[in-house]
């Protein structure tokens, strides 16, 4: 079947082409088939240090969010990663301007929904 | 002073909004219910807007609390294209264009929506499940279990919660997950995923377990700790918006059922075979959780927890002692539980349990005054009566009721979750064998083969069913008294060309045939006078009148459609369907007593607005 679009154009397909794939024949299958704990046969990991009921602040800038995460990958020892990086902010600056544009228009007022004054609570 | 924090949900599934003040919850309510979509998933612009109302005059938001880490979230889709390569391009396509690109830019959207003076916090999405599960519940010490799709990563955590303290301690992480299981199965049985667990769970009463071996031995290694492990050779869902492989069909022996297709008693098996599968990982999780956390009090959350069936068997089984369990607990519950996390972490408000809990019947939705109703009904040209007396309110439904009328009960706040608690429910008497069929009939038109829920004043709970402890928010099922008699059992002779799921559930002998399942079990809702002092007041006006204290209680609502939310919306759906009887309040409308012309409104229905 003749190819309708050119995956290329799609920012999502153009990163996995460009900088995902190329990196997957090199990149450890991690999660799917670690066996359990030799000692106690669990399957059971211990929570992330950053999940354990933290609240944080959430980064309302985005290149802050992704310098974040390639930091984390670093951390995790991720150096194979590093090349992701440049690719990723572009497609991820892409597909925000898409989203901005795309996005359905929200309603700014429920009034039309919520008709006539509230009871008070309780 | 306390803090105002208001916790978000949003761009998954089921958007939800929740206010709090220190500890105590102010105000909650899911997306669906304003925008009029199911399980609406957008930025819940109305539920902020609705909750934001109910700030005390003069007071103003410290934060707003997102329930996931976005980028976390972002950091598993990069992870999962990777490991999954040219497999995965159609699931990064979707994931990386439509859910990601909106959620990296959702603090931006939010901005947008309370301004530049909150705070903007995020936690990890079983954080805020965790939260949602401790903080109302009313234990000072609890274990707390965590079951769902998936979050950022983890599917499955186990934390304890102390006064004010919450940690989470063991997790299981994507792509293994309990409740993406269930899912593949829900699709494998013909039902939509993320909305079809519970009907799959329903089909489970109608089989045997026969493939629960063969669960067991190829689709997951299921540890005795709880822990596991899923085999992704039969699952596709990391690499794909299909989520079982050809290798999964042939493992259990076919294509997967097209949607509203006929049920077989093939499909039945599979249903009741990955539910005791389910069951049995849920028992095995509980015990452990209850260990590491050192406390015989558990709390749950996460969508799994919604599985009554199973939150029955855990509550028999006396593995805990005590069990609480978020009425919402999806991911609108994860609002809740980010606004709770933060007031008392990131705020340090205090927390002092409550002896029932801090939930408030979960009626945390807008109420509506007197005006707002009679304004609905008289606009639209509605006759009805109104009793200023609720006492003389409550018997005139009870006549109704006794006298075979489904009746259509708008009070109150609108419930937090999806169950209808008694006010915004649809109720009727279950005694009489066609009460379901009536119910359908006249309203909901869902399948056959489903039982309503009963509600159950809180004192004569046991005389009618076996249920060791309250069921308040109508999360667990339990055996119906002297029902356990079959005039035929469920999978006797029921060849896969004769298994009619309807009739057989017709064919169940007991006092209470609208909500009792073909296994003889029921969903309860139990009500008690201190939680829920108007509703109890009707159960109890119609065990006066017809000597049950039980009725019918489903959600007020049509196929389709998500729960009403104003009196505009039950207005509209008296007049739509064969309702007999609408209470606004304080107002009875009697469809006998309507005008011919308003019962088929042309151009779309009765009025909404002036």
């Amino acid at each position: 079947m003749p190819m309708t679009d050119d995956p290329t154009n799609d920012p999502a397909t153009a990163f996995l082409l460009d900088h995902l794939l190329p990196l997957c024949e090199a990149a450890p299958a991690r999660y799917q088939f670690a066996g359990p704990d030799a000692e106690t046969e669990s399957y059971f990991g211990d929570c992330r240090p950053d999940a354990d009921g933290d609240v944080r602040l959430l980064a309302e800038d985005v290149p802050a969010m992704l310098d974040k995460l390639f930091a984390r990958w670093r951390a995790g020892g991720r150096d194979d990663l590093a090349g992701l990086e440049d690719g990723l902010r572009e497609m991820v600056a892409v597909l925000l301007a898409q989203a901005e544009d795309s996005d359905e228009p929200h309603r700014t007022t429920a009034s039309g929904l919520l008709t006539g004054r509230r009871a008070p609570a309780g | 002073m306390p803090p105002y924090v208001l916790g978000i949900s949003a761009l998954y599934h089921d958007s939800a909004a929740a206010l709090v003040c220190g500890g105590e919850v102010l105000a909650a309510a899911e997306e669906e219910r304003f925008s009029r979509k199911k399980h609406d998933n957008r930025m819940p612009a109305s539920a902020i807007e609705y909750c934001l109302s109910e700030l005390p005059p003069g007071a103003s938001l410290q934060a707003v609390v997102y329930y996931e880490d976005p980028l976390k979230t972002f950091d598993r889709v990069v992870q999962n294209a990777l490991a999954m390569g040219q497999r995965g391009v159609k699931q990064w396509k979707e994931a990386a264009g439509e859910l990601v690109g909106r959620k990296l830019a959702f603090a931006k959207q939010l901005r947008g929506l309370v301004g530049p003076g909150p705070t903007l916090l995020c936690v990890d999405h079983h954080a805020s499940h965790a939260a949602s599960a401790f903080y109302p519940s009313p234990y000072q010490e609890a274990a707390v279990l965590v079951v769902d799709g998936v979050g950022e990563w983890a599917t499955t955590s186990i934390g304890r919660g102390a006064g004010s303290g919450l940690e989470l301690m063991r997790e299981i992480r994507y792509p293994h997950s309990l409740g993406l299981l269930y899912s593949a199965f829900t699709h494998y049985c013909g039902f939509k995923v993320n909305s079809g667990e519970y009907k799959l769970m329903g089909l489970a009463a109608f089989g045997e377990p026969v493939y629960a071996d063969r669960i067991r031995e190829h689709l997951i290694d299921l540890k005795a700790d709880g822990s596991f492990r899923l085999n992704l050779d039969y699952l596709s869902y990391p690499r794909s918006e299909i989520m079982l492989t050809p290798e999964f069909h042939r493992l259990m022996g076919g294509e997967p059922r097209e949607p509203e297709s006929t049920i077989t008693k093939f499909h039945a098996d599979c249903a009741a075979s990955v539910q005791a599968v389910l069951e049995e990982a849920m028992l095995k999780l509980a015990r452990t959780a209850v260990e590491l956390a050192g406390s015989r009090n558990l709390c749950m959350a996460g969508g799994v927890a919604l599985n009554c069936v199973a939150n029955g068997k855990l509550l028999a089984s006396g593995v805990v002692d005590s069990l609480w369990i978020q009425p919402a607990t999806g991911d609108s519950g994860g609002a809740l539980g980010a606004a709770l996390l933060a007031a008392h972490k990131h705020f340090d408000a205090p927390r002092t349990p409550r002896i029932d809990d801090a939930q408030k019947a979960s009626l945390l939705g807008p109420a509506y005054g007197a005006d707002d109703c009679r304004k609905a009904l008289e606009i639209n040209g509605v006759v009805y009566e109104d009793f200023a007396d609720v006492s003389d309110r409550n018997r005139r439904i009870a006549d109704d009721l006794a006298g075979g009328c489904v009746v259509g009960l708008f009070d109150g706040r609108m419930e937090f979750g999806p169950h209808a608690l008694g006010n915004r429910s649809i109720l009727a008497d279950p005694r009489p064998r066609d009460a379901r069929s009536e119910i359908n009939r006249k309203i909901k038109f869902r399948e056959g083969w489903r039982p309503f829920a009963p509600i159950v004043l809180d004192e004569e709970r046991t005389r009618h069913f076996n249920l060791v402890a309250g069921s308040p928010y109508m999360l667990l099922t339990a055996g119906v008294n002297e029902s356990g008699r079959y005039e035929v059992a469920p999978t006797d002779a029921a060849p896969d060309d004769d298994f009619d799921l309807t009739a057989m559930l017709s064919r169940t002998v007991s006092a209470l045939p609208a909500v009792t399942h073909v296994d003889g079990s029921a969903r309860i809702q139990t009500v008690s006078r201190e939680r829920n002092p108007d509703l109890h007041g009707l159960l109890a006006a119609f065990k006066e009148r017809a000597g049950c204290g039980v009725l019918v209680n489903t959600s007020f609502n049509v196929r389709g459609e998500p729960i009403v939310c104003t009196p505009f919306d039950a207005v509209r759906c008296f007049l739509m369907t064969d309702m007999d009887v609408l209470v606004l309040g304080n107002f009875i409308a009697r469809k006998v007593n309507q005008p011919a012309d308003i019962l088929a409104l042309p151009n779309g229905g009765p009025h909404a607005h002036d």
